[in-house]
């Protein structure tokens, strides 16, 4: 356990860049301005799913956090097999007698715990900051999309070898998700608002669906190990 | 985590009729058997001959396309993760990762190689940094050294954990030359009790440190055996011979070339390797390892330009 954690450290150590705590503090200005200066006539802007028995307050909220988690996400995990090929060092990682696919499994944990912990500080500055009364869980139904994207960025970067490729590839379906919710991605819809018809006619609910989302960001994140360490051996 | 055998448990390498066809069509390898034991065993040859391509088959970073490479009587392809368990290994091209201070980086290797007791990896951090030189320089990031405070590092980073196994690719690159000879001697030391495989084109670290090596040239085996072995091979090819500037081409046709420098009498003074000797009163000398190289190269490529 105390290797592991260590493990984790370090993995997190590799991972973090500036942009990070960046986009996190972003977030939570542009959170805060929204709230502070939301007039009633951009509150139907804010479009959610009918469905969802949502406050005003709350849909505001979940905008803002769905916007914001998968670039935070994107940018916590995303690099983590491109990394060795960008530090040089894929050739001595996999020389190692450890586990190679463990490499990616860690260092998504440690991009994942970094994620959450980022929502967790968006959520709080803006409420504390605020004062707004907004449900403070329903914006972490946002990290399944986010965990979900980051596992895509991870195994086109682990394929391409090429993690500006993988960050195209996340934040292209994001960005296609945001226009057409559903058109690319179905029942794993991204975007709690977006609910499409689909998945309304065809029942698939928000519970389902992020955990679908899970289901898929578990498959993504274990395909990448397996691409990474399979590339290692061919330099 | 990984059986790890006591210091003067003996490693054995053997490499059996190994082919490398690179997914390229390059054929790196061919037909290469070599027995390796105990001691430092020098891996010379020119670029491309397939050195590196040989030590990333025995730390089981590739398959060879035939032909078996086992430890201890145990193929790699089956059990890479136990080699490994038993390898140090430093890359040609080594690198670390540059926003890490050296104690972390090695931190994180010794983790990677699986020594989970925190205090030892601290005391055996401490003392290889002081060993390879770099006591002074742990506060530093990694991306602010000099090409050769990294190539330290990755020496410090394959002892790390003491393995039984060493593979060194050309370990000495860029390194000035006390702090090379400093490091030949202590892999010579470490070659008392261990198996290290050492590739280099310094012929004299060779001389120096291996009691045994291998001469590669376009895949092959050419040579296998002990430096004065290969020495003697060289014995009665070897010349030097003074020519005036404009004769010095004639004699580059037949021959290869090892050293020149002016002569008193304003003619060049050639170190030669060739069949032959070359004409014009030329004198065999005494060959050194380098000169048998040269032999050897030229025997299987062409003495001639
Ligand atoms: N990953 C690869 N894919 C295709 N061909 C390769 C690969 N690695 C090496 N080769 C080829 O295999 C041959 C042997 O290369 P290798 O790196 O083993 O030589 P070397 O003896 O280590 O050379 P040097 O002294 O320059 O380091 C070369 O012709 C090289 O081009
Ligand atoms: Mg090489």
């Amino acid at each position: 356990m105390r290797t592991f954690l260590a493990l984790l450290a370090h993995e997190a150590r590799l991972l973090f860049t500036w942009a990070l705590p960046l986009a996190t503090a972003g977030s939570t200005l542009i959170l805060i301005l929204v709230i502070e200066t939301g007039s009633p006539e951009i509150l139907p802007l804010l479009k959610t799913d009918p469905g969802l028995a949502l406050s005003m307050a709350d849909r505001l909220v979940l905008r803002v956090v769905e916007l914001a988690a998968p670039i935070v996400g994107v940018l916590a995990v995303s690099h983590a097999t491109s990394l060795d090929v960008d530090a040089g060092t894929a050739e001595l990682v996999g020389s190692m007698p450890r586990w190679t696919p463990g490499v990616i499994l860690r260092r998504a944990a440690a991009g994942f715990l970094m994620l959450t912990l980022s929502l967790v500080f968006i959520v709080l500055a803006a409420r504390l900051v605020t004062g707004l009364e907004f449900s403070l869980d329903r914006p972490f139904l946002a990290l399944p999309p986010s965990v979900f994207l980051a596992g895509l960025g991870l195994v086109v970067s682990a394929w391409t070898r090429s993690h500006a490729a993988g960050l195209a590839a996340a934040l292209g379906l994001w960005v296609m998700d945001l226009i057409r919710p559903g058109m690319c991605t179905g029942p794993l819809y991204l975007f709690q608002a977006g609910r499409p018809p689909c998945c309304q006619t065809a029942g698939l609910d928000l519970c389902p669906n992020r955990l679908l989302l899970c289901a898929g960001a578990a498959f993504l994140v274990a395909l990448s190990s397996w691409l990474y360490s399979r590339r290692g051996l061919s330099r | 985590m990984n059986p790890r055998p006591e210091q003067d448990d003996t490693v054995e390498v053997v490499i059996d009729r190994v082919d490398k066809v690179y997914p390229g069509g390059v054929t790196a390898l061919r037909g290469v058997s070599l027995r390796i034991g105990r001691g430092m065993f020098g891996l010379l040859g020119p670029n491309g001959a397939g050195k590196t391509t040989l030590m990333r088959l025995v730390a089981a970073l590739e398959r060879p396309t035939r032909g078996e490479v086992t430890v201890n009587g145990i193929p790699v392809t089956r059990r890479p993760s136990w080699v490994r368990g038993l390898l140090g290994y430093l890359p040609q091209d080594f690198r670390a990762y540059d926003k890490l201070t050296p104690r972390e980086f090695l931190d994180y290797v010794a983790l990677l190689k699986g020594l989970d007791d925190p205090r030892r990896r601290r005391r055996e951090i401490e003392l290889l940094l002081e060993q390879v030189g770099l006591g002074r320089s742990i506060r530093s990031r990694i991306g602010t050294f000099s090409g050769g405070m990294r190539q330290r590092l990755g020496i410090a980073q394959a002892l790390l954990g003491g393995p039984p196994l060493l593979i060194v690719d050309e370990p000495t690159a860029g390194l000035d030359p006390e702090e090379r000879i400093r490091f030949r001697n202590l892999l010579a030391e470490l070659g008392l009790t261990r198996t290290i495989i050492l590739s280099t084109h310094v012929v004299a670290d060779v001389e120096h440190s291996c009691s045994e090596l291998a001469l590669l040239i376009g895949g092959r085996v050419a040579f296998r055996g002990t430096p004065d072995a290969l020495i003697s091979r060289a014995v009665g090819k070897v010349w030097e011979v003074e020519v005036d500037p404009g004769e010095a081409d004639r004699v580059r046709a037949t021959h290869r070339v090892v050293s020149s420098r002016a002569a008193s009498g304003g003619g060049l003074a050639l170190r030669v390797v060739g069949r032959d000797a070359p004409p014009g009163g030329a004198r065999p000398v005494r060959p050194t390892l380098e000169d048998a190289y040269m032999v050897l190269v030229g025997e299987a490529v062409g003495f001639g330009k």
